[in-house]
Protein backbone atom coordinates (compact mmCIF):
# COMPACT_ATOMS: atom_id res chain seq x y z
CA UNK A 1 0.00 0.00 0.00
CA UNK A 2 2.73 2.51 1.43
CA UNK A 3 4.59 2.09 -2.34
CA UNK A 4 1.52 3.53 -3.92
CA UNK A 5 1.17 6.24 -1.36
CA UNK A 6 4.79 7.11 -2.12
CA UNK A 7 4.45 7.29 -5.97
CA UNK A 8 1.45 9.30 -5.61
CA UNK A 9 3.39 11.78 -3.81
CA UNK A 10 5.48 11.87 -6.62
CA UNK A 11 3.10 12.22 -9.28
CA UNK A 12 1.41 14.83 -6.86
CA UNK A 13 4.63 17.09 -7.41
CA UNK A 14 4.13 17.28 -11.03
CA UNK A 15 0.70 17.73 -10.85
CA UNK A 16 0.82 21.07 -8.57
CA UNK A 17 3.99 21.99 -11.06
CA UNK A 18 0.97 21.60 -13.59
CA UNK A 19 -1.34 23.54 -11.47
CA UNK A 20 0.93 26.21 -10.51
CA UNK A 21 1.80 27.18 -14.29
CA UNK A 22 -1.93 26.87 -14.73
CA UNK A 23 -2.99 29.51 -11.66
CA UNK A 24 -0.06 31.53 -12.43
CA UNK A 25 0.15 31.73 -16.24
CA UNK A 26 -3.55 31.15 -17.54
CA UNK A 27 -5.72 32.21 -14.57
CA UNK A 28 -3.70 35.04 -13.20
CA UNK A 29 -1.61 35.81 -16.16
CA UNK A 30 1.16 37.08 -14.34
CA UNK A 31 3.69 34.99 -16.36
CA UNK A 32 5.01 36.56 -18.46
CA UNK A 33 6.07 38.92 -15.62
CA UNK A 34 5.47 42.74 -15.82
CA UNK A 35 8.27 44.91 -16.50
CA UNK A 36 10.14 45.66 -12.94
CA UNK A 37 10.76 49.40 -15.16
CA UNK A 38 7.17 50.00 -15.47
CA UNK A 39 6.27 53.29 -13.07
CA UNK A 40 3.75 53.21 -9.93
CA UNK A 41 0.74 53.86 -12.02
CA UNK A 42 1.26 51.75 -14.63
CA UNK A 43 1.67 48.76 -12.27
CA UNK A 44 -1.30 49.68 -10.19
CA UNK A 45 -3.30 49.97 -13.47
CA UNK A 46 -2.57 46.31 -14.60
CA UNK A 47 -3.64 44.98 -11.31
CA UNK A 48 -6.90 46.70 -11.74
CA UNK A 49 -7.62 45.58 -15.23
CA UNK A 50 -6.83 42.34 -14.11
CA UNK A 51 -7.53 42.03 -10.50
CA UNK A 52 -10.54 39.60 -10.72
CA UNK A 53 -8.11 37.04 -12.75
CA UNK A 54 -4.80 37.96 -10.70
CA UNK A 55 -6.98 37.42 -7.17
CA UNK A 56 -8.53 34.24 -8.02
CA UNK A 57 -5.01 32.53 -10.08
CA UNK A 58 -3.50 33.26 -6.65
CA UNK A 59 -6.54 32.16 -4.13
CA UNK A 60 -6.05 29.12 -6.07
CA UNK A 61 -2.66 28.67 -5.34
CA UNK A 62 -3.18 29.49 -1.71
CA UNK A 63 -5.35 27.03 -1.17
CA UNK A 64 -3.20 24.41 -3.02
CA UNK A 65 0.36 24.83 -2.89
CA UNK A 66 0.60 22.84 0.30
CA UNK A 67 0.03 19.81 -2.14
CA UNK A 68 3.89 20.05 -2.82
CA UNK A 69 4.02 19.00 1.13
CA UNK A 70 3.70 15.11 0.25
CA UNK A 71 6.29 15.39 -2.68
CA UNK A 72 8.90 16.72 -0.55
CA UNK A 73 8.23 14.70 1.70
CA UNK A 74 9.17 11.46 -0.13
CA UNK A 75 11.93 13.44 -1.12
CA UNK A 76 13.59 14.06 2.61
CA UNK A 77 12.16 10.28 3.06
CA UNK A 78 14.87 9.09 0.69
CA UNK A 79 17.38 10.99 1.94
CA UNK A 80 17.50 9.89 5.22
CA UNK A 81 17.71 6.36 4.23
CA UNK A 82 20.83 7.30 1.98
CA UNK A 83 22.19 8.99 5.40
CA UNK A 84 20.76 5.94 7.75
CA UNK A 85 19.13 7.94 10.70
CA UNK A 86 17.62 11.14 11.18
CA UNK A 87 20.77 12.72 10.33
CA UNK A 88 21.88 16.98 9.65
CA UNK A 89 21.62 16.29 5.73
CA UNK A 90 18.03 14.34 6.04
CA UNK A 91 16.88 17.21 8.77
CA UNK A 92 17.98 20.25 6.83
CA UNK A 93 16.19 18.27 4.05
CA UNK A 94 12.99 18.45 6.22
CA UNK A 95 13.39 22.12 7.42
CA UNK A 96 14.14 23.45 3.76
CA UNK A 97 11.19 21.47 2.38
CA UNK A 98 9.12 23.37 5.28
CA UNK A 99 10.16 26.91 3.46
CA UNK A 100 8.81 25.37 0.16
CA UNK A 101 4.77 25.93 -0.11
CA UNK A 102 5.74 29.36 2.06
CA UNK A 103 7.33 30.70 -0.93
CA UNK A 104 4.70 30.41 -2.83
CA UNK A 105 1.50 31.11 -0.48
CA UNK A 106 3.67 34.27 0.65
CA UNK A 107 4.61 35.75 -2.70
CA UNK A 108 0.94 34.69 -3.04
CA UNK A 109 -0.55 36.96 -0.34
CA UNK A 110 1.87 39.89 -1.23
CA UNK A 111 0.05 39.36 -5.03
CA UNK A 112 -3.60 39.14 -3.96
CA UNK A 113 -3.04 42.15 -1.38
CA UNK A 114 -1.83 44.19 -4.62
CA UNK A 115 -5.14 43.22 -6.71
CA UNK A 116 -7.16 43.65 -3.40
CA UNK A 117 -8.21 47.36 -3.91
CA UNK A 118 -7.74 49.21 -7.07
CA UNK A 119 -8.91 52.46 -6.10
CA UNK A 120 -5.99 52.69 -3.36
CA UNK A 121 -2.43 54.73 -4.05
CA UNK A 122 -0.55 53.01 -6.68
CA UNK A 123 2.27 53.49 -4.97
CA UNK A 124 1.43 51.38 -2.20
CA UNK A 125 0.32 48.76 -4.95
CA UNK A 126 3.54 48.91 -6.36
CA UNK A 127 5.40 48.13 -2.86
CA UNK A 128 3.38 44.68 -2.52
CA UNK A 129 3.66 44.23 -6.50
CA UNK A 130 7.33 44.60 -5.60
CA UNK A 131 7.15 41.99 -2.80
CA UNK A 132 5.32 39.31 -5.07
CA UNK A 133 8.28 39.54 -7.52
CA UNK A 134 11.16 39.58 -4.90
CA UNK A 135 9.69 36.17 -2.95
CA UNK A 136 8.61 34.77 -6.59
CA UNK A 137 11.44 35.20 -8.50
CA UNK A 138 14.40 36.11 -5.76
CA UNK A 139 14.03 33.68 -2.96
CA UNK A 140 16.15 30.89 -4.58
CA UNK A 141 18.27 29.82 -1.53
CA UNK A 142 16.11 27.29 -0.50
CA UNK A 143 15.72 25.23 -2.73
CA UNK A 144 18.98 25.54 -4.00
CA UNK A 145 20.64 24.48 -0.85
CA UNK A 146 17.95 21.11 -0.43
CA UNK A 147 19.33 20.69 -4.75
CA UNK A 148 22.83 20.56 -3.30
CA UNK A 149 21.69 18.23 -0.39
CA UNK A 150 20.20 16.10 -2.58
CA UNK A 151 23.37 16.15 -5.02
CA UNK A 152 25.94 15.24 -2.28
CA UNK A 153 23.43 12.26 -0.94
CA UNK A 154 23.57 10.85 -4.40
CA UNK A 155 27.42 10.92 -4.32
CA UNK A 156 28.14 9.34 -0.99
CA UNK A 157 25.47 6.51 -1.47
CA UNK A 158 28.16 3.21 -0.73
CA UNK A 159 24.77 0.97 -0.39
CA UNK A 160 24.61 -2.02 -3.25
CA UNK A 161 21.82 -0.76 -4.82
CA UNK A 162 21.83 3.19 -4.56
CA UNK A 163 18.28 5.00 -4.22
CA UNK A 164 19.36 7.30 -7.19
CA UNK A 165 21.85 6.98 -10.26
CA UNK A 166 24.73 9.16 -10.20
CA UNK A 167 23.71 11.53 -13.10
CA UNK A 168 20.96 12.47 -11.19
CA UNK A 169 23.54 14.15 -8.71
CA UNK A 170 25.35 15.58 -11.65
CA UNK A 171 21.40 16.94 -12.67
CA UNK A 172 20.91 18.33 -9.46
CA UNK A 173 24.22 20.59 -9.26
CA UNK A 174 23.57 21.68 -12.91
CA UNK A 175 19.86 22.75 -11.53
CA UNK A 176 21.61 24.62 -8.45
CA UNK A 177 24.00 26.63 -11.00
CA UNK A 178 20.99 27.97 -12.93
CA UNK A 179 19.02 28.60 -10.49
CA UNK A 180 21.36 31.09 -8.61
CA UNK A 181 21.22 34.46 -10.99
CA UNK A 182 17.46 34.54 -9.77
CA UNK A 183 19.24 35.97 -6.59
CA UNK A 184 20.77 38.72 -8.80
CA UNK A 185 17.04 40.56 -9.28
CA UNK A 186 17.12 42.73 -6.52
CA UNK A 187 19.55 44.92 -8.06
CA UNK A 188 18.56 45.08 -11.71
CA UNK A 189 15.31 46.44 -13.00
CA UNK A 190 15.99 46.22 -16.75
CA UNK A 191 18.01 43.44 -18.67
CA UNK A 192 18.20 39.83 -18.60
CA UNK A 193 19.11 39.55 -14.44
CA UNK A 194 15.47 41.82 -13.92
CA UNK A 195 12.94 39.75 -12.10
CA UNK A 196 11.49 39.91 -16.01
CA UNK A 197 14.76 38.68 -17.66
CA UNK A 198 15.88 35.65 -19.55
CA UNK A 199 18.68 34.90 -16.98
CA UNK A 200 16.74 35.37 -13.67
CA UNK A 201 13.50 34.24 -14.55
CA UNK A 202 12.97 32.30 -17.85
CA UNK A 203 15.77 29.86 -17.66
CA UNK A 204 15.42 29.06 -13.73
CA UNK A 205 11.45 28.58 -14.50
CA UNK A 206 11.84 25.97 -17.43
CA UNK A 207 15.18 24.59 -15.26
CA UNK A 208 12.43 24.30 -12.18
CA UNK A 209 9.79 22.44 -14.00
CA UNK A 210 12.68 20.05 -15.80
CA UNK A 211 13.98 19.49 -12.09
CA UNK A 212 10.41 18.65 -10.64
CA UNK A 213 9.62 16.16 -13.51
CA UNK A 214 13.30 14.58 -13.47
CA UNK A 215 13.20 14.41 -9.70
CA UNK A 216 9.15 13.22 -9.52
CA UNK A 217 10.40 10.14 -12.31
CA UNK A 218 13.62 9.71 -10.00
CA UNK A 219 11.32 9.47 -6.75
CA UNK A 220 9.22 6.36 -8.04
CA UNK A 221 12.16 4.63 -8.85
CA UNK A 222 13.82 4.89 -5.48
CA UNK A 223 10.51 3.94 -3.84
CA UNK A 224 10.85 0.77 -5.80
CA UNK A 225 14.62 0.37 -4.72
CA UNK A 226 13.12 0.89 -1.25
CA UNK A 227 10.19 -1.83 -1.93
CA UNK A 228 12.59 -4.51 -3.26
CA UNK A 229 14.72 -3.85 -0.10
CA UNK A 230 12.10 -4.53 2.46
CA UNK A 231 11.08 -7.36 0.69
CA UNK A 232 14.86 -9.37 0.53
CA UNK A 233 14.85 -8.02 4.58
CA UNK A 234 11.14 -9.64 4.96
CA UNK A 235 12.07 -13.36 3.19
CA UNK A 236 15.39 -12.71 5.16
CA UNK A 237 13.24 -12.53 8.82
CA UNK A 238 14.99 -9.36 9.77
CA UNK A 239 13.84 -6.57 11.86
CA UNK A 240 13.27 -2.90 9.55
CA UNK A 241 15.10 -0.40 11.20
CA UNK A 242 13.87 1.94 13.41
CA UNK A 243 12.92 5.12 11.44
CA UNK B 1 43.87 3.18 -27.13
CA UNK B 2 46.93 0.71 -27.34
CA UNK B 3 44.36 -2.13 -28.04
CA UNK B 4 43.31 -1.48 -31.60
CA UNK B 5 47.00 -1.44 -32.49
CA UNK B 6 47.46 -4.96 -31.38
CA UNK B 7 44.52 -6.09 -33.45
CA UNK B 8 45.90 -9.48 -35.40
CA UNK B 9 46.81 -7.81 -39.21
CA UNK B 10 45.00 -10.92 -40.81
CA UNK B 11 42.40 -11.63 -38.25
CA UNK B 12 38.96 -12.24 -38.57
CA UNK B 13 37.63 -8.36 -38.51
CA UNK B 14 34.58 -9.69 -36.61
CA UNK B 15 36.25 -11.70 -34.20
CA UNK B 16 38.18 -8.87 -32.31
CA UNK B 17 36.28 -7.14 -29.48
CA UNK B 18 36.33 -3.74 -30.12
CA UNK B 19 37.46 -2.21 -26.71
CA UNK B 20 34.47 0.02 -24.91
CA UNK B 21 34.48 3.46 -25.92
CA UNK B 22 35.89 5.83 -22.98
CA UNK B 23 33.44 8.54 -22.07
CA UNK B 24 35.77 10.74 -19.93
CA UNK B 25 34.60 10.94 -16.07
CA UNK B 26 31.75 9.52 -15.65
CA UNK B 27 28.50 9.64 -18.01
CA UNK B 28 26.47 11.45 -15.76
CA UNK B 29 28.90 14.41 -15.44
CA UNK B 30 28.14 15.18 -19.38
CA UNK B 31 24.84 15.87 -18.08
CA UNK B 32 25.61 18.95 -16.29
CA UNK B 33 28.68 19.71 -18.73
CA UNK B 34 26.20 19.77 -21.82
CA UNK B 35 22.93 21.36 -19.75
CA UNK B 36 25.56 23.92 -19.03
CA UNK B 37 27.13 24.57 -22.91
CA UNK B 38 23.13 25.18 -23.79
CA UNK B 39 22.42 27.69 -21.20
CA UNK B 40 25.60 29.34 -21.92
CA UNK B 41 24.35 28.92 -25.63
CA UNK B 42 20.99 30.95 -24.94
CA UNK B 43 23.31 33.22 -23.45
CA UNK B 44 25.85 33.75 -26.34
CA UNK B 45 22.41 33.90 -28.43
CA UNK B 46 20.89 36.52 -26.26
CA UNK B 47 24.10 38.44 -26.52
CA UNK B 48 24.37 38.32 -30.10
CA UNK B 49 20.15 39.29 -30.73
CA UNK B 50 20.74 42.52 -28.45
CA UNK B 51 23.99 43.39 -30.60
CA UNK B 52 22.36 43.70 -33.50
CA UNK B 53 19.67 45.49 -32.10
CA UNK B 54 22.74 48.35 -31.31
CA UNK B 55 25.51 47.55 -33.25
CA UNK B 56 27.26 50.93 -33.48
CA UNK B 57 27.41 51.42 -29.76
CA UNK B 58 28.44 47.76 -28.92
CA UNK B 59 31.55 48.05 -31.01
CA UNK B 60 32.10 51.80 -29.81
CA UNK B 61 32.01 50.06 -26.23
CA UNK B 62 34.02 46.57 -26.83
CA UNK B 63 36.91 49.25 -27.85
CA UNK B 64 37.27 50.83 -23.83
CA UNK B 65 37.85 47.06 -23.17
CA UNK B 66 41.21 46.44 -22.29
CA UNK B 67 42.00 43.79 -24.78
CA UNK B 68 46.11 42.74 -22.99
CA UNK B 69 44.02 42.07 -19.67
CA UNK B 70 41.79 39.66 -21.97
CA UNK B 71 43.99 37.95 -23.39
CA UNK B 72 46.40 37.34 -20.94
CA UNK B 73 43.41 35.43 -18.88
CA UNK B 74 42.75 33.05 -21.98
CA UNK B 75 46.52 32.23 -22.00
CA UNK B 76 46.58 31.92 -18.33
CA UNK B 77 43.25 29.51 -18.25
CA UNK B 78 44.68 27.66 -21.16
CA UNK B 79 47.80 27.01 -19.00
CA UNK B 80 45.88 26.09 -16.53
CA UNK B 81 44.00 23.72 -18.99
CA UNK B 82 46.72 22.18 -19.89
CA UNK B 83 48.29 22.31 -16.29
CA UNK B 84 45.11 19.28 -15.56
CA UNK B 85 45.87 17.48 -18.65
CA UNK B 86 48.75 16.41 -17.15
CA UNK B 87 47.57 16.22 -13.78
CA UNK B 88 44.93 13.53 -14.41
CA UNK B 89 47.80 11.53 -16.67
CA UNK B 90 49.82 11.68 -13.53
CA UNK B 91 47.08 10.25 -11.41
CA UNK B 92 46.24 7.94 -13.61
CA UNK B 93 50.26 6.73 -13.57
CA UNK B 94 50.12 6.68 -9.54
CA UNK B 95 52.73 9.98 -9.81
CA UNK B 96 50.79 11.76 -6.56
CA UNK B 97 53.79 14.12 -5.95
CA UNK B 98 53.48 15.42 -9.99
CA UNK B 99 49.93 15.62 -9.96
CA UNK B 100 49.68 17.70 -6.52
CA UNK B 101 52.57 19.79 -8.17
CA UNK B 102 50.40 20.33 -11.82
CA UNK B 103 47.08 20.66 -10.08
CA UNK B 104 48.50 23.40 -7.68
CA UNK B 105 50.06 25.11 -10.85
CA UNK B 106 46.18 25.26 -12.13
CA UNK B 107 44.95 26.37 -8.89
CA UNK B 108 47.63 29.54 -9.38
CA UNK B 109 46.72 30.03 -12.83
CA UNK B 110 42.49 30.18 -11.37
CA UNK B 111 43.76 32.79 -8.58
CA UNK B 112 45.51 34.72 -11.51
CA UNK B 113 42.46 34.99 -13.53
CA UNK B 114 40.12 35.89 -10.54
CA UNK B 115 42.76 38.38 -9.60
CA UNK B 116 42.77 40.15 -13.29
CA UNK B 117 39.14 39.84 -13.46
CA UNK B 118 39.18 41.82 -10.18
CA UNK B 119 41.81 44.32 -11.58
CA UNK B 120 39.56 44.80 -14.94
CA UNK B 121 36.68 45.35 -12.86
CA UNK B 122 37.92 47.78 -10.77
CA UNK B 123 39.70 49.79 -13.67
CA UNK B 124 36.09 49.67 -15.58
CA UNK B 125 33.88 50.82 -12.39
CA UNK B 126 36.55 53.68 -11.94
CA UNK B 127 36.20 54.88 -15.33
CA UNK B 128 32.46 55.10 -14.95
CA UNK B 129 31.29 52.01 -17.07
CA UNK B 130 28.84 50.89 -14.85
CA UNK B 131 26.40 47.84 -15.87
CA UNK B 132 23.50 50.61 -16.23
CA UNK B 133 25.61 52.89 -18.33
CA UNK B 134 24.47 50.89 -22.03
CA UNK B 135 23.45 47.05 -23.14
CA UNK B 136 26.72 46.16 -23.44
CA UNK B 137 27.96 47.18 -20.22
CA UNK B 138 24.99 45.11 -18.56
CA UNK B 139 26.13 41.75 -20.57
CA UNK B 140 29.63 42.10 -20.07
CA UNK B 141 29.28 42.10 -16.64
CA UNK B 142 26.74 39.63 -16.30
CA UNK B 143 28.19 37.50 -18.70
CA UNK B 144 31.66 37.41 -17.36
CA UNK B 145 30.06 36.99 -13.72
CA UNK B 146 28.17 34.24 -14.41
CA UNK B 147 31.60 32.72 -16.05
CA UNK B 148 33.41 33.90 -12.91
CA UNK B 149 31.14 32.04 -10.68
CA UNK B 150 32.01 28.91 -12.99
CA UNK B 151 35.56 29.70 -12.24
CA UNK B 152 35.12 30.14 -8.28
CA UNK B 153 33.34 26.37 -8.48
CA UNK B 154 36.30 25.90 -10.77
CA UNK B 155 39.00 26.82 -8.37
CA UNK B 156 36.54 24.69 -5.44
CA UNK B 157 36.99 21.52 -7.80
CA UNK B 158 40.20 21.74 -8.19
CA UNK B 159 41.31 21.75 -4.59
CA UNK B 160 38.68 18.57 -4.15
CA UNK B 161 41.22 16.98 -7.39
CA UNK B 162 43.95 17.69 -4.76
CA UNK B 163 42.91 16.14 -2.16
CA UNK B 164 42.05 12.79 -4.21
CA UNK B 165 45.94 13.11 -6.03
CA UNK B 166 47.55 12.30 -3.10
CA UNK B 167 45.89 8.78 -2.70
CA UNK B 168 48.16 6.31 -5.12
CA UNK B 169 45.35 4.03 -6.09
CA UNK B 170 42.35 5.15 -7.19
CA UNK B 171 39.37 3.46 -7.20
CA UNK B 172 36.99 3.39 -10.82
CA UNK B 173 34.40 5.27 -9.09
CA UNK B 174 37.20 8.19 -7.59
CA UNK B 175 39.07 7.95 -10.88
CA UNK B 176 35.70 8.83 -12.57
CA UNK B 177 35.49 12.02 -10.54
CA UNK B 178 38.71 13.04 -10.94
CA UNK B 179 38.10 13.16 -14.93
CA UNK B 180 35.06 14.88 -14.65
CA UNK B 181 36.73 17.23 -12.67
CA UNK B 182 39.02 18.20 -15.03
CA UNK B 183 36.56 17.84 -17.66
CA UNK B 184 34.59 20.78 -16.24
CA UNK B 185 37.86 22.48 -15.82
CA UNK B 186 38.13 22.50 -19.53
CA UNK B 187 34.63 23.79 -19.79
CA UNK B 188 35.66 26.67 -18.04
CA UNK B 189 38.40 27.29 -20.29
CA UNK B 190 36.23 26.55 -23.17
CA UNK B 191 33.28 29.39 -22.22
CA UNK B 192 36.02 32.10 -21.76
CA UNK B 193 37.61 31.39 -24.82
CA UNK B 194 33.56 31.51 -26.35
CA UNK B 195 33.08 34.47 -24.41
CA UNK B 196 36.69 36.24 -24.79
CA UNK B 197 36.40 36.32 -29.06
CA UNK B 198 32.86 37.43 -27.92
CA UNK B 199 33.04 40.31 -26.09
CA UNK B 200 36.63 41.75 -26.96
CA UNK B 201 37.14 40.77 -30.88
CA UNK B 202 34.34 40.36 -32.62
CA UNK B 203 33.53 43.39 -34.56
Amino acid sequence: MHVTIEKAAAWLGVAMLGGFLVMFWFIAGLIPPMSPALTAEQTARIYSDHGLRIRIGLALMLLFCWLFAPFLALLSRQVRRIEGYWGVMSLTQVMLSVTFPFGFSLCALFGVAAAYRPERNPDVTQALSDMFWFIFVGLVGPLITQVIILAFCVFIDRRQVPSFPRWFGYFNIWYAVLGVPGCAIFLFKTGPLAWNGMFAFWIPLTVFCIWMIVTAIMLTKAVDVEAAERKARAAKREWEPAA
Amino acid sequence: MSQTSLRPAGGDQSSVTRPAPHVPGEPGVWIFLFGDMVVFGVFFATFMYQRAQAPELFDASRHTLNIAIGLTNTLVLLTSSLLVVTAVRAIRLSQPGAAQLMLAGALVCGLIFIGFKAVEYTAKVRAGHIPTENNFYLYFFILTGLHLFHVLIGVGVLILLMTQARRRNLSATRMAVVEGGGCFWHLVDLLWIVLFALLYLVS
